[in-house]
């Protein structure tokens, strides 16, 4: 098991809607000693599989050099998400399975659905979760606790109205408009300096390459230990330092990169049989 | 010859799922021997009879069929929440990688999905059963790293298991065959060929 914490080094966000003008922070439950609940922010396992599963897609097609507008929508759909199921019936193939496992084993990894077949990876992704007081008893650390609400805080920013700016001479209607309708809007955080904590691991159905997947995967996903996490990335949110109990083979991207590169004439057909509705 | 053991799962996360019927140890432990064994299969034909795994478990029979000596899990709830799975549609790759004109997010098998999932908060879990061999039993239980539903996003999550001295008999906490019912007895619970139907007149 892979214990990683993530140091943000600019806000986190990661959203549960909005209310007004405000991106709301998402929570969860957390039952207290005492027995009552806590709501205290966290990033969900799905965003971190997401991120996992999305470097591991790019990595793949980069690799194989995929050309643009030759693939279809549910191949992508498989790589990047996981897949849907296609069809009705009770029969499932196990050959098909053999084959993800030797020509893409990082998607046996994560799981996917295809077919008829919802197919269980054997990866385990936690939430990772803010270390705080409410969390003592689930961390690995648990001193210097201070309560969630020390670490939360609120950002703004403000979309500026163009209508009053020189760029209004191009807007044909800018004469005819009263005032201003610049809006301002602001975004719950985790303040910088906050740490999530959580753990990656592989089940005992694992094979030997799936390891190697997942150091490949986390070594996509942050590169030179640095990664962006939950929403508004773009915008800066969420940078975060990682740091892990267990780092893995420091050659495992050169690896896959290598078994990629082998199977390269397979992959695409193996992933057109996989999303066959036939 | 069997031992009477009480067995304990100590869980950080809520669990999904198991509320909806009895929770029987044996299919997670058959998951956990099944999982790192050469004979493993990512998932179970429906029109194929399952292997059964050799469990450290006494058995029972009774009507004509057969289960492990486990009981259902006792558990306290202390409270309910949920969790949501979001799965945005990859658009910047459909563009990239497709000629399709549009992507609709809100039909179809690759629409935009927002799924909540209710979930339990339980501390413990705990199950009496009947160990032909409790070293064998304490190593498959430490396998299993979490119980329920959606495990790959952590629900369920065990911390730590014990085991403690059970009562003999108190294994039978749990659901049975009868005459005339129709039931599922033994790991793969889920699995259509697992489901049996005792016979009104059976004796």
């Amino acid at each position: 098991m892979n214990t990683i914490t993530l140091t943000l080094t600019s806000p986190f966000h990661h959203g549960a809607g909005s209310s007004g003008n405000t991106s709301i922070l998402r929570t969860e439950d957390v039952i207290q000693a005492d027995g009552t609940i806590a709501r205290v922010p966290f990033l969900s396992a799905n965003s971190i599989r997401h991120g996992l599963r999305s470097a591991l897609a790019w990595h793949t097609l980069k690799t194989i050099d995929a050309q643009d507008g030759t693939l279809s929508k549910p191949i992508i759909d498989l790589l990047f998400s996981g897949g849907a199921i296609s069809r009705t019936g009770s029969e499932t193939s196990l050959d098909q399975y053999r084959d993800v496992e030797e020509i893409l084993p990082w998607l046996a990894m994560l799981g996917y659905a295809a077919g008829s077949t919802i197919t269980e990876g054997t990866l385990r992704v936690s939430n990772f979760i803010l270390q705080c007081e409410e969390n003592r008893d689930r961390l690995t650390l648990q001193d210097s606790l201070k309560r969630a609400a020390h670490y939360r805080g609120e950002t703004f920013g403000t979309r500026v109205d163009q209508s009053t700016s020189p760029v209004a001479r191009f807007i044909q209607a800018a004469d005819e408009l009263t005032g201003t309708t610049q809006m301002i809007y602001s975004t719950q955080v985790l303040s910088t300096g906050a740490v999530l904590e959580g753990t990656v691991s592989l089940t005992p159905a694992a094979t030997p390459i799936h390891q190697t997947c997942l150091d490949a995967a986390t070594t996509l996903w942050a590169p030179g230990g640095t990664t962006f996490v939950g929403a508004k990335t773009a915008t800066g949110y969420g940078r975060a330092q990682l740091t892990q109990s267990n780092p893995g083979d420091p050659d495992a991207l050169a690896n896959l990169t290598e078994l990629l590169l082998a199977q390269k004439d397979r992959i695409l057909p193996l992933l057109e049989s996989l999303v066959s509705a036939k | 010859m069997s031992t009477p053991v009480r067995v304990t799962a100590t869980l950080d996360t809520p669990v999904s799922g198991v509320l909806s019927h009895p929770f029987m140890l044996d299919g997670p432990l058959a998951w956990a021997y099944f999982a790192s064994s050469p004979e493993r299969q990512p998932y179970l034909p429906v029109d194929i009879d399952p292997d059964d795994a050799p469990l450290p478990l006494a058995t029972w029979h009774m009507y004509g069929t057969w289960g492990w000596c486990t009981s259902q899990a006792v558990y306290e709830i202390s409270g309910y929440t949920q969790t949501e799975i979001r799965r945005p549609p990859s658009d910047l790759a459909f563009a990239r990688y497709t000629t399709e004109k549009k992507h609709h997010h809100g039909l179809g098998p690759m629409k935009a999905r927002d799924t909540i999932i209710p979930l339990t908060i339980i501390k413990t879990m705990a199950w009496d059963v009947a160990s032909t061999d409790p070293d064998a039993l304490a190593d498959l239980c430490t396998r299993i790293t979490h119980l329920g539903g959606h495990r790959t996003i952590g629900c369920g999550h065990v911390t730590r298991w014990e085991f403690e001295t059970g009562t003999p008999g108190a294994w039978e906490n749990r659901p049975m065959p009868e005459p005339g019912v129709t039931g599922t007895f033994r790991a793969p619970y889920h699995h259509p060929m697992r489901r049996v139907t005792i016979s009104a007149e059976a004796i």
